[in-house]
């Protein structure tokens, strides 16, 4: 479309919206990060709009800061909880989405097809509707308040997904490869390890970082399925300066909040190129 | 492919269906179970059956009453939808006109809001709207003009939620349309041009009809997600103040896990889930028309 001509009212209108756009998405960004860099000090109402000084102390604080006063942090903890999480749903829903995914991409399964659809049906399944009878099933099962419990909450929440994904990436690789490699000797492991994993490396990656994002950024279901502060992650942990003693402890809350997306930020900047030429970020929904 | 084991693509799948199985299919039909029974959250399993009574506490409970709680939730889900499928269509169309290096860099920028947590969102607006911390209202207040209660204004709490939703989930909108775009044909829009088509008719010709079946699924989308939403306003509001701002799923979740009434937090479930298989079933249905008219 880049090819229509627009007059110059057009091209105004277009540079003022866009003006729009970028302000409303990153303004917010700028303001909590500015919360988080002042010095505790400094947070007296009304604030200034540009910070007129800079120090990490917040993030040092929430990190690091024991004892119970309203600057006291939530621990190194929690964000080990949320990565230990997120990188374990990350691996397994890539091998459990893989194996999947290679079964429905090459063989004839009778209902093949039928799987694919009803992986594409469970992402519309709603999600506040898991909490409850997950809650109920850890319950009886014994799973509630365990690190497995919430890994495998998570993963069967991104495996839908990753199948979907996987099945079309191995569907990419030629079959021919795989005949080629069995004609010259080569075993099931070493077609899957040498030729299919190399190439279907991207998806694989994809599916990886779609469940370690969603994992890392969860709160609904750990809130409900972890009860001891040392299995909740910080999403949970953060509640701590917004409903604790002191009120809303706004430099903590800012400073957690932005320790939270770092590591998204992260993860996407390293994989946006794939994530959107994969699809992957609308999910299966191009489909 | 000639396939030698019958067994080895269910071997490959078994892990997945298992996990499937027992972790969606096994708890969402214990939901429709407990739903009709009395269990509590201090009495799971010694439940008694109790025929449809939890469904008709809910739609007969006072505080709030049910009409509330579903207007909230349309008002929440259906405000999003059209703020989202607005913002996101005109963007994505903006960013189509514009060079390709323009357009990776904007839509990393535009993403961000939709890869952030919802807590984090929920607690990055909560900054904005806060009557002493909030920028908006120290903005106001250079200007003399008094605070507003952004959050707890009665009327204006909810849409304060959709302004912040509205944030979290233009991305996704946005790359819907965008990859649309990116499939449309661009000869037909460059035969348009020739023949002496201007921007309005090339929209409404070409470009529209071409997105729809994206934009459909993109409602679809922002609806189910609008009803589902529970991190965002959950730390935003907790569903106050007096309830104005509950939509269903903070409703279950102060049923099950703060009153304790978990057979109607299980019936609530299973409405959730009727509602959102009924907006798909439309989406289908809608899909369906589009695609034979079309053809």
């Amino acid at each position: 479309m880049e090819m229509i001509r627009l007059g110059p009212v057009q091209r105004i209108a277009r540079l003022l919206i866009l003006a729009l756009g970028l302000a409303y998405t990153i303004v917010p960004i700028l303001w909590i990060v500015s919360v988080a860099i002042r010095p505790p000090g400094t947070i007296v109402f009304p604030l200034s709009i540009i910070p007129t000084s800079f120090s990490l102390e917040n993030f040092r604080d929430v990190l690091f800061s024991g004892g119970t006063g309203a600057r006291s942090g939530i621990g190194v903890g929690p964000y080990v909880n949320a990565a230990v999480y997120g990188i374990s749903s990350g691996i397994l829903t890539a091998i459990v989405s893989a194996m999947g995914g290679y079964a429905l991409a090459r063989y004839d399964v009778r209902a093949g097809r039928v799987l694919l659809l009803v992986m594409l049906g469970l992402n519309f399944l709603p999600s506040a509707a898991r909490l409850v009878p997950l809650f109920l099933l850890f319950v009886h099962t014994g799973l509630f308040n365990t690190r497995v419990g919430v890994i495998l909450a998570y993963v069967a929440g991104a495996v839908p997904i990753g199948i979907w994904l996987m099945a079309g990436t191995i569907r990419q690789i030629p079959v021919r490869l795989e005949q080629a490699a069995r004609v010259d000797g080569a075993g099931p492991f070493t077609i899957a390890r040498r030729i299919i994993l190399p190439l279907a490396m991207p998806g694989v990656l994809v599916v990886a970082t779609l469940a370690f994002v969603d994992g890392w950024n969860a709160f609904s279901l750990p809130l409900i399925l972890t009860q001891s502060p040392d299995a909740q992650p910080y999403t949970v942990a953060l509640q701590k300066y917004a409903t604790g003693d002191f009120g809303i402890v706004w430099t903590g809350l800012a400073a957690g909040s932005v320790l939270g997306v770092l590591p998204v930020l992260v993860a996407f900047a390293l994989m946006h190129r794939r994530l959107l030429s994969s699809g992957g970020l609308t999910g299966a929904v191009q489909g | 492919m000639a396939t030698k084991s019958r067994a080895t693509p269910w071997l490959l799948l078994a892990p997945a269906l298992i996990l499937l199985v027992v972790l969606v299919l096994v708890p969402y039909c214990g939901a429709l179970f407990y739903a009709f029974t009395d269990a509590t959250l201090t009495r799971i399993i010694d439940v008694n059956l109790i025929g449809t009574a939890n469904f008709e506490q809910l739609v007969e409970s006072r505080l709030p009453p049910f009409p509330t709680l579903i207007t909230t939730t349309i008002v929440f889900g259906v405000g999003t939808a059209i703020g989202t499928l607005f913002l996101g269509t005109t963007l994505a169309m903006i960013l189509h006109t514009l060079s390709s290096n323009w357009r990776a860099a904007l839509l990393a920028v535009l993403l961000i809001p939709y890869v952030m947590a919802g807590v984090i969102i929920g607690y990055t607006w909560r900054l904005i709207y806060d009557p002493q911390a909030g920028l908006i209202n120290t903005v106001l207040g250079m200007f003399g003009v008094g605070g507003v209660d952004w959050l707890t204004e009665r009327g204006l709490s909810i849409l304060s939620l959709v302004v912040a939703n509205v944030w979290a989930g233009s991305g996704l909108v946005l790359l819907v349309i965008s990859a649309a775009l990116s499939n449309m044909p661009r000869n037909i829009v460059l035969a348009a041009q020739v023949d002496g088509a201007g921007l309005g008719r090339i929209l409404r010709r070409i470009v529209i009809p071409n997105i729809m079946p994206a934009f459909l699924l993109a409602t679809l989308i922002a609806l189910i997600g609008g009803l589902n939403v529970f991190d965002l306003i959950f730390v935003m509001t907790h569903g106050g103040p007096i309830y104005q701002t509950e939509t269903l799923a903070l409703t279950m979740y102060r049923l099950t896990f703060q009153q304790g009434e978990v057979g109607q937090g299980a019936s609530l479930t299973v409405l959730l889930f009727i509602f959102s298989i009924a907006l798909a079933t439309l989406y289908v249905m809608g899909w369906q028309r589009e695609a034979r008219r079309w053809k």
